[in-house]
């Protein structure tokens, strides 16, 4: 199964590079890091010993990009045909699931490894705080974790990767921002439980806790379960529309 | 209905409910893993920025009631103020902290008070105040505290210059509210401290410390006139001269009620000399008051510290140019001279004291004293006159060396005798209004004395965007001393306040700088000379224009034309001397934009380039290695 998967992500991995869409997310993925750090999060002005400005917007940033990488990964198999072909191969449905997620993942490594230089000329002008910005890309990692699965099941149902790119961010967008209180004041849930609940709920909540440098079990299962969650689906979409 | 119809719609159907049930564990599994494990994260700063102290803790755990918490935070802050809304996360995260580890008792309501809505009036008469960032608009964000019966207490603004205090300042409003009762303290003075209708209406007012001190307790005034002294919890008591021979006397018998009593004592107030100047005192008469107490003290003699003496500006001689020399009556207490056994000074790492007094101290029968904060071996002693009176520089050339510690600040406690042979007011119209006469304590009594009364003013111990003497609140004080911390905690301490005793400043070492500050820091240094030189000489004159105008005002017939020259001569060499500034400051200023717009285009333009060059260079190479790899295997 691991040799399966390892194959899988191999040659999605490479096929990003092969279609210059890594170069052309690593790009935009940098400059728009990089302009939000300086022109919207006043890195000058603003204490950045936990690279603050570049944390605020990394989500967001992150919820626009990784649908890019993901749109194509199932909705070009099925408008090429190549799903067909793919899936007659001697391998597992959760191998092609996890390899094609994994080889999004990496990427998205690379896009933050390569946000590096930005932590190197912070350290070497004002004193870091090193375990928090490295918690803080820890955090970022997992949201970018949980954002390829979401992009990856979009595309397994979608033949068009236009529309399973919109459908994506809009998904992602829904998931950030939703705050469920309107849910729990309807249903006139009592304050605590509401508040729990939202709390358990809430994007936003989980990722403002990892990105101020503290980690806790319950935002790694949170985001772990979207993941799998997501991945689950996603097979199982393969599964039915394969009949 | 055709059967593969029906299987396909069979299979819908067990799909849509399998998702149902994916969502409801989903939905499951994270609100119990977050009923479990909310409460309990590890906080990877390097400060423990998001980990409550154990005063904190101590506090929480005693909550037994519900606590309100209303969070008025406008929205515009974040789009207007980046570090305010920085600074607003992390409110927000140790609020949160707040509401996890009280098992939720604390509820924490945040509200957007929006131009001319409810929420904003009633942030305005909760007595928030509008954030200085905004002309067009009021922007707040501050909070408000209440429990179930009615009490409210509220932190009018929260300021990243108040860092280091935020989890300070909210326990303290979550402990005022656990308060069972307000308590009383008293404040007697023979400088004015509080609004009591001076002729200067500037002075008419309270002093910051009785401000914020009073955010947490009921401040009286108490006459020095007084025979006995009212019911109260605690009582403070400035004197930086001689005290009215009757207020002794009420003091005296306070203290053999078992009063708790903070008393500060100062043979030369810098206060005063600058409300009073030149003005002579009467001979200080408390010495056998403190003597009797353990503590001596010598009101006649001022106290230097060569070893923690802090430097200012000052002409060692008259036609001298002023310089940076060290100041030895100005001592910055440290820590390793601030007692770390005390519940009073544990913690603290700096208390400023101007011109002080020598307390030596003595343990005797039935009372014992502690010392709290004390000098370096290397002190000196100048008469108290002097340093009313002379300058700096006579200061300094007239201290004798001691090479002995003395104690700043000492705490007795225990039961003690009168200082007075006989009833002083036996048979006068005093004794039938008061209580009666007592010549040794009925119970133990604490007292702390403080030999400098200058501890108090808001300059020493606070900075700040809007600092006053006369501030209302802490927002925008940054304190750079405890001197403060340490009155309070004196406070709490006498008045039996003691959950709140103990909680202080919480120290960070990482950077709170920002890179325009240090990138400012380091243009400045090439400009340093040059503008020490003009600030120098434009605080001279500006000082010299003071004092003409004080005596034009006071004398009419000073103002010949030649001072009326003089006085247009100083202010074109003040507006010189400003431009100057001005300009050295513009020039700083451009200095930085520069830099900052060269590394924001290298971090967003040329870095990407490099990187993206880098990793076409990697995928390059792997592809021609497979490339003749392939060729390779064809040709074998």
């Amino acid at each position: 199964m691991s040799k399966q998967i390892c194959l899988i992500f191999q040659k999605e991995f490479a096929s990003f590079f092969r279609t210059r869409l890594a170069y052309f997310i690593l790009g935009i993925y940098l400059f728009l890091s990089m302009f939000c750090t300086f022109y919207l999060g006043l890195y000058f002005d603003v204490i950045n010993a936990n690279l603050f400005s570049f944390f605020y917007f990394q989500v967001n940033i992150l919820m626009l990009l990784i649908p890019a990488l993901t749109m194509r990964l199932w909705a070009d198999e099925y408008k090429t045909g190549n799903i067909e072909l793919l899936l007659t191969q001697p391998l597992s449905y959760t191998a092609v699931v996890i390899g094609k997620f994994l080889s999004a993942w990496g990427l998205c490594l690379l896009l933050l490894i390569c946000s590096a230089p930005l932590w190197l000329f912070t350290a070497l002008n004002i004193s870091t705080d090193n375990l928090n910005i490295l918690t803080s890309y820890f955090g970022c990692f997992l949201i970018s974790g949980s954002m390829c699965a979401v992009g990856c099941m979009v595309s397994a149902f979608n033949k068009s990767p236009i529309v399973a790119y919109l459908a994506s961010v809009l998904l992602l967008t829904l998931i950030i921002i939703v705050d469920y209180n309107f849910v729990f004041n309807t249903f006139s849930f009592p304050g605590n439980l509401a508040i729990r609940f939202t709390q358990s709920l809430n994007f936003f909540y989980h990722q403002s806790t990892l990105l101020s440098g503290q980690i806790g079990v319950d935002n790694i299962i949170y985001y772990l379960s979207i993941t799998v969650f997501a991945l689950w689906l996603n097979r199982i979409t393969i599964e039915y529309k394969r009949g | 209905m055709q059967k593969s119809t029906i299987q396909k719609l069979q299979k819908s159907f067990i799909i849509c409910l399998f998702s149902l049930l994916l969502l409801a564990s989903f939905i499951l599994i994270n609100t119990t893993s977050g009923a479990l494990f909310s409460g309990s994260r590890l906080d990877l700063t390097s400060d423990r920025l998001n980990t409550l102290s154990q005063r904190t803790e101590e506090i929480i755990s005693g909550i037994n009631k519900p606590i309100h918490v209303k969070l008025y935070l406008s929205s515009q802050i974040s789009r207007q103020n980046p570090v305010l809304a920085q600074y607003a996360q992390t409110v927000i995260r140790l609020f949160n902290r707040y509401r996890d580890k009280s098992r939720h008792l604390v509820n924490i309501e945040i509200l957007d008070p929006k131009p001319y809505s409810n929420i904003e009036t009633e942030a305005k008469t909760s007595g928030l105040i509008p954030l200085p960032i905004s002309e067009n608009e009021k922007l707040y964000f501050g909070a408000v505290f209440s429990d179930n019966n009615g009490h409210t207490y509220t932190i009018a603004g929260f300021s990243p210059e108040r860092f280091n205090y935020l989890e300070n300042d909210i326990s303290r409003a979550i402990s005022h509210l656990l308060m069972p009762k307000r308590k009383t303290i008293g404040i007697a003075s023979d400088i004015p401290l509080m609004n009591r209708g001076f002729m200067r209406a500037e002075k008419a007012q309270n002093w910051t410390f009785i401000n914020l001190l009073s955010k947490d307790y009921n401040i009286v005034p108490i006459s020095l006139t007084e025979a006995e002294i009212p019911n109260v919890d605690a009582l403070m008591v400035v004197a930086t001269g001689k005290l009215p021979s009757l207020f002794i006397y009420a003091l005296d018998q306070y203290i053999l009620r078992g009063g708790r009593l903070l008393l500060l004592v100062d043979p030369a107030s810098e206060i005063k000399k600058r409300l009073y100047p030149g003005i002579p005192d009467e001979d200080p008469n408390l010495e056998a008051l403190l003597d009797n107490i353990g503590t001596h003290y010598l009101s006649a003699q001022v106290l230097g510290d060569k070893e923690l003496a802090v430097g200012t500006r000052f002409a060692i001689s008259k036609d001298a140019e002023p310089q940076s020399r060290l100041y030895y009556p100005w001592i910055r207490i440290n820590a390793r001279h601030i007692n770390p056994q005390s519940p009073l000074t544990a913690g603290l790492d700096a208390i400023f004291v101007a011109t002080p007094g020598a307390l030596t101290l003595k343990n005797e029968d039935g009372h014992t004293t502690e010392s709290l904060l004390t000098t370096s071996k290397n002190t000196l002693t100048t008469t108290a006159n002097l340093a009313k009176f002379g300058d700096k520089a006579d200061v300094l050339r007239y201290m004798d060396e001691k090479q002995q510690a003395f104690s700043v600040a000492a705490l007795s406690e225990g039961e003690y005798h009168t200082i007075f042979a006989r009833n002083p007011l036996e048979n006068s119209t005093y004794s039938k209004h008061i209580l009666p006469f007592l010549s040794t304590s009925v119970a133990p009594a604490q007292i702390i004395v403080i030999s400098d009364t200058d501890i108090l003013d808001t300059k020493n111990w606070a900075d700040g965007t809007n600092i006053s003497d006369f501030a209302k609140d802490d927002y925008n004080l940054r304190p750079i001393t405890n001197n403060f911390d340490f009155i309070q905690r004196s406070i709490d301490f006498l008045s039996g306040n003691l959950s709140a005793l103990n909680i202080a400043e919480k120290k960070y070492t990482g950077s709170r700088q920002t890179l325009a500050e240090i990138f400012y820091n380091g243009e400045m240094k090439n400009h340093k000379e040059n503008y020490q030189k003009i600030s120098s000489s434009l605080e001279d004159n500006q000082r010299k224009l003071d004092t003409i105008n004080i005596m034009l005002k006071s004398n009419s017939a000073f103002g010949t034309a030649k001072t009326l020259g003089e006085i247009d001569a100083l202010k074109n060499k003040i507006l010189e001397e400003q431009t100057g500034l001005d300009k050295i400051e513009y020039q700083i200023k451009s200095a930085i934009t520069q830099k900052e717009h060269v590394i924001a285009l290298m971090h967003t333009v040329l870095i990407p380039i490099f990187i993206l060059l880098l990793i076409a260079g990697i995928h390059f190479w792997f592809s021609a290695r497979s490339r003749r790899q392939a060729r390779r295997i064809n040709n074998e």
